[in-house]
């Protein structure tokens, strides 16, 4: 394991520290991370996985950066509206650790693009950072197939839930939420609101998940759902089961096909 | 057997997270009875029209009920009943 005098610096809270050592910070150097979504959830997973030295970090995001992002999206900066979220999301990164290799992808997720985008780099990890059910369904649905572990999140208000689905190691986000709503079941955060700093507590829980599957430390958020109740500040936990007729995990992986839900459920 | 309210659907259970003093032999039983005690809010949010609202998962003992028989699941003394939204933003 070497390291340069600048990383054994940059990195030394994270070398000093029990049970994560020199070993971990090794295994995120040599990491990659997929982060589909450059928003309120996306922005502090990236910050804090490129702060904690994951060595590649792809960022797939479509969108310009709004003025109403702001208040939420924190690797955006004012002076970054009208920039596309990439570009924007790469300069945050490149400022906060010029060691990451940054990946963009400025394409909308769907159905053509899904599997190339995480088996691009042969991701280690896959955070969804997405602001829609056909997005969730259709993340989670690949990452079965390619046999990709994954974080989701989603947000609203003042409350966030998450889960990490591994392989072989518990139900995936089908088995708790089987399909998605009708349109416009489900209010989103453009008309419900939401605090920003929900963002910032569920989009760092989900690069905690992150770091831990990538040093191999801990228990993951499998076979839990955890839901963050901001107003009385609770973190609570269901403890969720594998469903044999899951619609997706139940099948064998290179059988699973991918269901285009964008024009027919809730979206962002 | 026992029922935990989760985020926003906890708001509308008057604040409550869980309780345990609640009878009935199914789920329809159990959600009807809810829907007097706590009003129209939360009837209207978890179960408009005597059905599942759109807008929330309920999970028995960590299963969905769509894997199981629907409101028309029979509950045990020791089941957990898991009531809570849907979510998606980001």
């Amino acid at each position: 394991m070497n390291f340069s005098n600048e990383q054994l610096e940059r990195y030394s809270r994270h070398i000093i520290l029990k049970d994560f050592g020199p070993e971990g910070q090794h295994k995120l150097l040599n990491s990659k991370v997929l982060i589909i979504g450059a928003g309120g959830l996306g922005s502090p997973a990236a910050m804090y996985l490129a702060a904690a030295g994951v060595g590649t970090i792809g960022i797939v995001d479509f969108d310009k950066v709004e003025l109403s992002n702001l208040q939420r999206q924190i690797m955006h900066f004012t002076g970054d509206v009208e920039k596309y979220k990439v570009q924007s999301a790469c300069e945050t990164i490149g400022l906060i650790n010029p060691d990451i290799n940054v990946v963009t992808y400025r394409e909308r997720v769907d159905l053509e693009n899904i599997e190339d985008l995480i088996t691009d780099r042969d991701y280690d990890f896959i955070i969804d950072g997405t602001d829609n059910f056909a997005a969730k369904f259709l993340i989670n649905d690949a990452c079965v197939k390619l046999r990709k572990p994954f974080v989701h999140a989603g947000i609203i208000r003042f409350e966030g839930q998450l889960m990490t689905y591994v392989p072989g190691k518990g139900p995936c986000y089908r088995c708790i939420f089987d399909s998605p709503p009708p349109p416009d079941a489900v209010p989103t955060c453009s008309q419900a609101g939401v605090l920003g700093v929900t963002a910032g507590v569920v989009g760092t829980l989900q690069a905690t998940e992150a770091i831990k599957y990538l040093a191999g430390i801990g228990e993951l958020l499998t076979g839990q759902l955890l839901i963050y109740e901001g107003l009385n500040m609770d973190f609570r936990k269901i403890e969720i089961v594998t469903n044999k007729s899951c619609r997706i995990c139940s099948q064998v992986p290179a059988e699973i096909e991918l269901t285009d839900y964008q024009n027919n459920c809730c979206t962002g | 057997m026992k029922v935990k309210f989760f985020a926003f659907i906890r708001k509308y259970a008057g604040n409550t997270k869980e309780r345990d003093d609640v009878e009935a032999h199914t789920l329809y039983e159990l959600l009807d009875k809810l829907g007097r005690e706590y009003g129209s809010t939360f009837k209207a949010k978890v179960f408009p029209d005597n059905k599942v609202s759109e807008d929330v998962i309920i999970l028995i003992n960590g299963v969905h009920i769509v894997h199981l028989d629907g409101t028309n699941t029979q509950l045990k003394e020791d089941d957990v009943v898991s009531i809570f939204p849907k979510v998606f933003g980001g």
